[in-house]
């Protein structure tokens, strides 16, 4: 391929990389630097269980099940077959099976070395024995961070770049860090019911992929519930490098970069309410919780600020005015905006929502003192992450208000002190008298003190529960929260990892085109 | 392979005392076709395997289907992390998933540090079957694993006995011999297997969804994560025409515990923790979670992020698992039904 194909940001892109099938390409998009074939001395360099073992033995395979066999037969101990696990995802599992749509989308197989450190080794394909698309993700002990991998019939295999890339202008954003962007493992559908994977919420029916359903990876794939803990584990390992690299002599370096979670939307995770549609379609039950993290940043203020969260029986969407939505908005699962089920139909597990993306506050986690160890991680206090996503409270992802804090993240800032000076910035600058600012939202909090903008964070989560209450209680309720539902996921649909992976949210004939925000009195409004 | 000639007993214990063996296994024999006859009776899919001319061919596909012991009812009452292991933790009569456990702490407090945390899936029938062929030998177990000073009387009232004895009731004391939470039976799980085996139709389309099969047909919670689980595992096989059994040893089993998420102290491996008290590593019943003998408190386990305060928190990486075989694909034309009304 020529230069000029560089410049396009794509993760497609990496399939027109040409080449010996048995010869490794290094790609990054984005950064510059055209395909070029990485050598075998530069293999001995690369510090993951693909490049050390299969690549260094001159192996190239061309399937997801040649690659864990070739690891077996080079360096059985770098990634051991003993603790291999697959994986179910596919939107189309969740579908009839007499569904055209009906399908598994990918496995998933992973193993691991280190206790508590999530996968080695992640590979995703589509079936495990015949050529194709194989997607690989192999830890790099020397140079920390996932190295990313592919290969499609006929092209050599790909290595696409380092987690590390996904943080460096240019590549950052481009090619595999388009989904990946802070260059974590990922699962979009993190939590509890797991939407389009197998779980035991979910289960695949042998039915719905006939020709693959006697494979050991389709027999003893285990559940999304264990996924997500592996998960959870590389997104721990990957953050405590990247937090560890964002300090050096003292100053932090790209705090912006670093502190896009706490102000922005750097991407989203997917949750929906633990119950299937075709039960809320029915009736069966008169209502259902809605998930918590639809309302607020659930994962950071409850589990990094130990701030009460209202408990589901105030999130209680009513069954029949939720239906009513559906059917007035024409919402279905489509295919280029072909129905597949009736309308109306919603996902499988019913009221589909982006929430804050685990990669990004497990950052703020980290960054913060530990409930029991005060002492470990003080990089954030917890005082300066309530205080910024207390900020536009109500809409925990896409909030225009909180992302507008991040205009006082300016240059290296010093890490001795740096959650004082920079509350103290943004609490002090001129925008903070202005009424109705951000800045004079999070003011009022911080200029509380240590303890006392706890208790002010505290009342208002209380009686913003209340008003959620009162609003659902009432009988447009339901109709108000699908449309702010609506609303943030016609926004994420734009954001690359969506327009990579097709989630099927269940969607209108046309986007609704509503930009619309919650009030911390839980009213429904247009956005600006 | 063979037909089955009888029913294997649970992880292959051989607890029997005062009597033979042979004289126990047969007695559990007996009690594993009490459930399962009629339930492949009433099935055209599920088959009993000790049946005559009911062979499980040696190539018969294996699906294990497994799950959390944490009850996943609980995950719908609370967006509390806390009071969501508290709750699991403070009865046994919450913990539906055909596993329960019991916590053993350092002290009399609610907040002491855990020694050990007991998790069982033995089945009540099988104590029921083993008290009635040889007594001696249930008091023993009882006298090993829950209270050296367990008494005949305390188990068996008037003689007969009590699943749900006062010495098997506790959440407490680590203190805990076998399942005792109405659901959490074997009797239940075959009942289960036979009924999953109608394709359900409502309005001419065939249900598939786990919440939504056991709604339709009536096989219980839909929030809890074994039944709609087992019965879409089976009714998917159903659906295909496959013939249907239960993996021998029929029972529910502790599939091990997850090690993702579980951060224990230095020097420390998971194999040291992790104790199979009962039954084989495959067909484990009984496991503990401790520090090699008991040398000290779990104070210094730290899971998914947080530190170890109850045995909950640990219920959430152990699975529970039952196995269903299948073969003769599309040989069985299977029931169908609308969902009860």
């Amino acid at each position: 391929m020529g230069a000029e194909a560089v410049q396009d940001l794509d993760c497609g892109v990496l399939r027109t990389a040409e080449g010996d099938q048995d010869s490794l390409v290094r790609f990054v998009v984005g950064s510059g630097e055209p395909p070029k074939v990485v050598s075998a001395e530069e293999i001995g360099h690369l510090g993951d269980p693909l490049a050390k073992g299969p690549f260094a033995s001159g192996l190239f395979p061309r399937t997801a099940q040649g690659v864990l066999d070739m690891l077996d037969q080079t360096v059985p101990n770098a990634a051991p077959a003993d603790s291999q696990t697959s994986f179910i995802v596919g939107e189309g599992s969740q579908l009839p099976a007499d569904n055209p749509r009906a399908s598994v989308r990918t496995f998933l197989v992973t193993r691991t070395r280190v206790p508590n450190a999530g996968p080695e080794i992640v590979v995703a394909a589509q079936t495990p024995e015949a050529e194709g698309l194989v997607e690989v993700m192999a830890w790099d002990d020397s140079a920390g961070g996932f190295n990313y991998y592919q290969t499609t019939p006929g092209q050599p295999w790909i290595l696409a770049g380092n987690s590390a890339d996904a943080l460096r202008s240019g590549s950052a954003g481009a090619g595999p860090f388009e989904s990946h962007p802070s260059g974590n493992a990922i699962m979009k559908e993190l939590r509890l019911p797991w939407v389009h994977w197998k779980s035991f919420r979910a289960p695949v029916p042998p039915a719905v992929a006939p020709q693959i359903a006697a494979h050991p990876w389709f027999m003893d794939a285990i559940g999304a519930e264990t996924f997500e803990a592996q998960i959870q584990d590389s997104v721990r390992r990957w953050n405590r490098i990247r937090l560890d690299r964002a300090v050096t002599d003292d100053l932090v370096g790209d705090a912006l970069r670093l502190l896009q979670p706490l102000f922005a939307t750097p991407t989203v995770n997917l949750i929906s309410a633990d119950i299937e549609w075709s039960k809320v379609m029915r009736g069966e039950v008169d209502s259902f919780a809605a998930p918590i993290a639809f309302f607020l940043n659930a994962h950071a203020l409850r589990d990094i600020c130990g701030l009460e969260l209202p408990e589901p029986d105030k999130l209680q969407v009513q069954s029949l005015a939720y239906r009513e939505a559906l059917t007035e908005h024409g919402i279905t699962l489509r295919e280029n905006g072909e129905p597949l089920v009736p309308v109306p139909s919603d996902t499988h597990f019913a009221f589909l929502v982006p929430e804050p993306a685990f990669e990004d506050t497990e950052l703020l986690a980290l960054a913060a003192p530990k409930k029991d160890d005060p002492d470990e991680g003080t990089l954030l206090s917890r005082r300066l992450i309530g205080c910024a996503l207390m900020v536009d409270f109500a809409n925990p992802v896409l909030s225009e208000r909180r992302a507008a804090l991040a205009r006082h993240v300016t240059g290296d800032i010093p890490a001795d002190g740096f959650s004082q000076r920079l509350g103290d910035a943004i609490a002090g600058s001129s925008e903070a008298g202005e009424e109705g600012a951000p800045e004079a939202e999070f003011a009022e909090l911080w200029n509380a003190g240590e303890e006392g903008w706890k208790d002010l964070a505290q009342e208002g989560i209380a009686a913003y529960a209340e008003a959620i209450k009162n609003l659902l209680a009432g009988p447009e309720g339901a109709k108000e929260v699908f449309r702010l539902a609506q609303s943030r996921r016609e926004q994420v649909s734009d954001m690359p990892i969506h327009s990579e992976v097709d989630f099927l949210f269940a969607t209108p004939p046309a986007k609704l085109g509503e930009r619309l925000r919650m009030s911390p009195g839980a009213q429904v409004l247009p956005v600006g | 392979m063979a037909g089955l000639e009888r029913f294997t007993v649970p992880g292959a214990l051989t607890d029997a005392i005062s009597v033979d063996q042979k004289k126990l296994d047969e007695a559990w024999h007996k009690k594993v076709a009490e459930f399962m006859s009629p339930a492949a009776r009433r099935s055209r899919s599920l088959y009993d395997p000790t049946d005559e001319g009911e062979d499980t061919p040696a190539d018969a596909l294996r699906h294990p289907v497994r799950w959390p012991a944490f009850p996943a009812t609980l995950n719908a009452t609370t967006n509390s992390p806390d009071r969501r292991v508290q709750i699991a933790d403070a009865s046994r009569d919450r913990q539906d998933e055909y596993c329960e456990w019991s916590v053993k702490r350092a002290g009399p407090g609610a907040t002491d540090p855990i020694l050990r945390v007991t998790f069982t899936t033995e089945l009540p029938e099988y104590f029921e079957v083993l008290h009635e062929s040889d007594a001696e030998a249930a008091l023993a177990l009882y006298r090993e694993h829950v209270d050296p000073n367990a008494s005949p009387e305390q188990i068996a009232p008037g003689g007969a006995y009590d699943r749900n004895n006062s010495l098997n009731r506790q959440t407490t004391e680590g203190k805990i011999m076998h399942l005792r939470t109405g659901p959490n039976n074997l009797s239940a799980a075959v009942s289960l297997a036979s009924d999953a085996t109608v394709l359900r139709f409502r309005d001419d389309t065939l249900v598939t969804s786990p919440q939504d099969l056991v709604s339709c047909g009536h096989f219980g919670e839909p929030l809890r994560s074994s039944d709609p689980q087992i019965a879409a595992a089976i009714n998917g096989l159903a659906t295909l025409g496959d013939k249907i059994t239960l993996e021998d040893p029929v029972g529910l089993y502790i599939d091990g515990i997850r090690p993702e998420g579980l951060e224990l102290p230095a020097g420390v491996t998971l194999e040291d923790c992790w104790h199979v008290e009962r039954g084989t590593a495959e067909h484990a019943v009984r496991a503990s979670f401790s520090l090699p003998e008991e040398a000290g408190t779990l104070k210094d386990v730290r899971v998914r992020g947080a530190p170890l305060r109850f045995g909950a928190q640990l219920a959430d990486l152990v699975r529970v698992r039952i196995v269903a075989l299948s073969h003769s694909r599309g040989s069985v034309d299977p029931e169908t039904a609308g969902c009860v009304a």
